[in-house]
């Protein structure tokens, strides 16, 4: 009965949202504001139950518990320079938060620069030269296999793959290059390609998030017709 | 400015009201799921390398039996597009219970601390996997480049207890495995850009092999970390899902029998229940609860009929518009 | 260098230990080397079966790390190498790896020891080349910034969509019907808004010298009252301080969809002849675009939300794509910061694009040194 009246109150939360497809309504608004303030209020709490007492708390109490003093003093110190956020409250002392700021964006600034270089660019700048197998991306061979056998799935995954890649990237790159003069041959050259190359991405992207969407309305629906509904059936004919 | 005559036939179809869109799109995802059309899908490369990287592992273990290597799930997402990402996390649960891998996971978003949780809780119980030995569900990973950098040394010093509140130090699991060196795969489930940062991160500093389960919306952007291997594999949306789902039921059913009721229903026979802690699952399975783990099996797949009838009615709606509005274009020219 | 030569040896001993080891034909080959690029928590056992599984069907390792007592690990042969990561926590463990075969009938021969004691490295090779990459990069922001405080003239191409705001401003006047114009719906962290602040400068000095009608509906607190400087500014700058009034950038709504809802309706009401749409956006961007294109308003968008990308091509006469927005900002406000990251960002993006042409260029004629020495994320 319990787990009835909970999910009841879930289908008439998703039927609420749904209704704003109508038009917006009170009932559409009720249930915006609910979610805002649960999740809110969820946060606030995760933060404590799983933040607050297993990195601060705990690990402080299990530290002198075990008497390793340094490892207490540099929690402490942690704990301190943290709390230093909470000055933003004061309009005389919101200068003091700058602190912890500078200490977080600092430290994650420069733990991010190398891995991010590393992974984002150069990596994929490798990947546009060569495949993971080592081999060039642009392949006398692969494109061999089209002639020797010409159908259409060796036209675009084995002769035409690498070379669209490496060109796709080049146009792209240089599209987004604003040294040059607009009237700069290899601008002007690769301005319709690059739109190609972005439209045919954006129209990946758009086909990719209408997938998304209807999957989550099949999500609630599925949570109707299959969750909701047998254990009403039950319930009714008891 | 040209004046629109509402009566002409492409004016029309132009103007059909959003309202009536809605309602048809209703009806064509709502009539398949209430008579559970299902149609079969076939597997790409990108899930069939996710499911051939944990047989690997399964292999590696066999062969490593005091050197096990176990897999991490970072829980990346939240009710919102648990639709999509349950049927990823459940199927990725699945082979590695199957398989008997360790599982080592922790939620990056508050809001998914509890879901995380109570998915591991769900699928552990249809294979009997026991919580601190086979899995460990750590809590809230964030922050996350701190909580990287714990994984990359001594997971155990940043969560000091784990989500249940067992401090991470009695857990038998933990105590052989607590950081990357004995970590086969990273998997993230997310619907936000957190995938990108475990590429960067637990690929690009500690070179890890990350698989990501990704919501359709933002799939498309992973297919550049596909191409240089720095993810491994990837699940796109409900349909990449799928597709891993049926890997793992083909897999379940060669180990466990064809007839995964009766498997269910006797799985807790004659076995030593105190090995089982009640505060995570009860060992025992009520009717209504095998009914929902079989159903909770093929979650994705019935999403996929659904699917194809809105793409349909969908590129139909485009086909319309185009006409129409070439119509008007033409008119308007004259 | 001389790490190099030494890292070149010992690759080169590496190579010819095996053949070595297979001329004495013993049942495996083995040896322990510190891991590189760490801080010295493990050493690497290579080993490679050479006898086949039938003579040796397994092998076993008795492992000393340090002061713990002696492991065994048995490891089946399965005729392939492996490499075995044994974990010593600190740099200056010794490990110790004494090797045994298994024979089939169950006796066991010494095949030797190796050992090794773990070293930590002070820099990490690996990631030496995106170090670099990151110090040059570092290094042209401030070369180009400070360049554009000096106020040097640093040259921006003009992006096509920058050309049709003055064309859609002169069309508002001409038609007398206002100007709306919408600074995203994120907050002021978001560096997208920071960019369509700075061209609504522009924008709105030109509307104040035209006398066109001008609303910027904004979502968050903290925009308005910086969207509502940067208007003022602007109608004084182009000598129109009496036009100004506080109600042209106003709060229209916190709720996303109550915002949209509420532009809609004024766009509705008022039939903007152009609306601009810069800065970030969610999942309202389609129904502000598609209520603008209604009305039968030029449209100028602008977002790096990729997502939204696709529903402003489609709704929106012209779009700034992702970095064309911030391009746009640095080129309208000519902000040195922002110019001369600007710059910075092309010059990285010049060397890049040459080092990769040429990359492809080489490996076609077969010769990987250009890509091993620059794209090659390892050392």
């Amino acid at each position: 009965m319990g787990m009835f009246i909970w999910m009841t109150i879930a289908l008439f939360l998703t039927l609420a949202v749904f209704s704003f497809l109508f038009r917006d309504n009170v009932v559409y608004k009720f249930a915006e504001h609910l979610f805002v303030g649960v999740s809110v209020g969820y946060t606030i709490f995760v933060s404590y139950t799983n933040l607050f007492l297993p990195r601060v708390w705990n690990p402080f109490r299990r530290a002198l518990g075990d008497g390793d003093v340094l490892l207490a003093i540099w929690l402490g110190l942690g704990i301190i320079v943290g709390f230093l956020y909470f000055s933003r409250f004061s309009q005389n002392w919101s200068w003091v938060s700058r602190y912890p700021i500078s200490i977080t964006v600092g430290y994650l600034t420069g733990y991010s620069i190398i891995p991010s270089l590393k992974a984002r660019i150069l990596s994929q700048l490798h990947g546009t030269v060569v495949d993971p197998a080592g081999d060039s991306l642009l392949n006398a061979e692969k494109i061999g296999t089209f002639f020797k056998h010409p159908t259409l799935h060796n036209f675009f995954f084995e002769a035409m793959a690498g070379p669209l890649l490496v060109f796709g990237v080049f146009v792209v790159i240089v599209y987004f290059f604003f040294s040059l003069k607009n009237n700069n041959p290899v601008v002007r050259f690769s301005r319709n390609p690059a739109l190609v190359y972005l439209m045919v991405a954006f129209g990946a992207s758009f086909g990719y998030t209408f997938m998304g969407r209807i999957s989550l309305f099949i999500g609630r629906m599925n949570f109707i017709f299959h969750e909701w509904w047998p254990i009403f059936k039950n319930m009714v004919s008891g | 400015m040209m004046t629109k005559d509402k009566n002409v036939w492409y004016e029309k179809l132009l103007n059909i009201p959003k309202q009536v869109i809605y309602v048809i799109m209703f009806f064509v995802v709502a009539l398949p799921v209430l008579f559970k059309m299902q149609i079969s899908t076939y597997v790409t490369d990108e899930v069939q390398r996710i499911y051939d990287h944990m047989e690997q592992l399964y292999q590696y273990n066999e062969e490593n039996p005091e050197n096990k290597k176990a897999i991490f799930i970072a829980f990346d997402y939240d009710p919102a597009t648990m639709a999509e990402l349950d049927p990823m996390a459940f199927a990725t649960l699945r082979h590695a219970f199957l398989r008997g891998i360790p599982v080592i996971a922790w939620a990056g978003l508050p809001t998914g601390v509890d879901l995380g949780e109570q998915d591991m809780h769900l699928i552990a119980k249809d294979y009997g996997a026991v919580y601190g030995q086979d899995y460990v569900f750590l809590g809230y990973g964030y922050p996350f480049v701190q909580a990287i950098i714990a994984l990359a040394t001594d997971v155990k010093t940043f969560f000091a207890s784990d989500k249940a509140g067992n401090d991470t130090r009695e857990l038998p699991l933990l105590k052989d495995i607590y950081n990357f060196n004995r970590i086969g795969l990273v998997f993230s489930m997310s619907g936000t850009s957190y995938p990108e940062s475990w590429v960067t991160y637990a690929n690009g500093l500690y070179g890890k092999m990350v698989v990501t389960g990704s919501t359709a919306v933002s799939a498309a952007k992973y297919y550049p970390f596909l191409q240089t291997n720095q993810m491994v594999g990837l699940m796109g949306g409900l349909k990449g899902a799928a597709e891993y789902e049926q890997l793992v039921e083909k897999l379940e059913k060669k180990l466990n029998g064809s007839d995964t009721r009766s498997y269910l229903e006797t799985l807790y026979d004659g076995k030593d229940l105190i090995r089982y802690n009640t505060a995570y699952y009860t060992p025992e399975f009520t009717p209504e609860e095998i009914q929902l783990s079989l159903a909770r099996r093929s979650t994705a797949r019935q999403g996929m009929a659904p699917q194809a009838t809105a793409h349909f009615y969908v590129i139909i709606l485009i086909i319309i518009g185009n006409i129409a509005y070439f119509a008007r274009m033409r008119n308007s020219k004259k | 260098m001389k790490k190099k030569v030494f890292v070149l040896i010992g690759c080169a001993l590496f190579f010819f230990l095996p053949l070595i080891f297979a001329q004495e034909s013993a049942p495996a080959e083995f040896f322990l080397r510190d891991t590189p690029n760490n801080a010295g928590e493990q050493v690497e056992l290579t080993f490679r079966p050479l006898a086949s599984p039938e003579e040796v069907p397994e092998f076993l390792l008795n492992i000393t790390i340090g002061e713990k007592p002696v492991r065994v690990r048995r490891l089946v042969n399965a005729g392939k190498p492996v490499i075995l990561p044994l974990i010593t926590h600190q740099a200056g463990v010794p490990v110790k790896v004494e090797v045994q075969g298994v024979l089939p009938d169950g006796s066991l021969t010494d095949l030797g020891a190796v050992d090794v004691v773990s070293k930590g490295e002070w820099l990490n090779m690996n990631s030496m080349k995106a170090f670099i990459l990151g110090l040059l990069f570092i290094g042209l922001i401030i070369f180009y910034v400070g360049r554009a405080k000096r106020g040097q003239d640093l040259f921006i191409r003009k992006i096509p969509g920058l050309e049709a705001i003055d064309d859609a401003l002169g069309r508002a006047t001409e038609m007398g019907r206002p100007v709306f114009y919408i600074p995203g719906t994120s907050s002021m962290a978001d560096v997208a808004t920071l960019a369509s602040l700075n061209i609504l400068r522009p924008v709105a000095r030109q509307v104040a010298k035209y006398e066109t009608p001008f609303s910027v509906p904004v979502k968050d607190p903290i925009v308005v009252s910086v969207a509502q400087d940067v208007v003022k500014e602007a109608y004084m700058a182009a000598g129109r301080p009496d036009l100004y009034e506080d109600g042209i950038a106003y709060l229209a709504s916190m709720g996303q969809f109550d915002y949209s809802g509420a532009v809609s309706g004024s766009m509705v009401r008022e039939k903007p002849a152009t609306v601009f749409l810069l800065g970030m956006f969610y999942a309202e961007s389609l129904i502000l675009a598609e209520t603008a294109n209604s009305v039968g308003a030029i449209q100028i968008a602008g977002t790096d939300a990729s997502s939204q990308l696709p529903f402003f091509i489609a709704a929106c006469d012209y779009t700034l794509i992702g970095e064309e927005l911030y391009a746009a900002s640095a080129y309208m406000s000519r902000e040195p910061l922002l110019l001369g990251t600007l710059k910075a960002q092309d010059i990285l993006k010049g060397i890049l694009l040459v080092i990769f042409v040429l990359a492809v260029i080489f490996q076609l004629l077969g010769v990987d040194f250009i890509m091993d020495s620059f794209l090659n994320p390892q050392w």
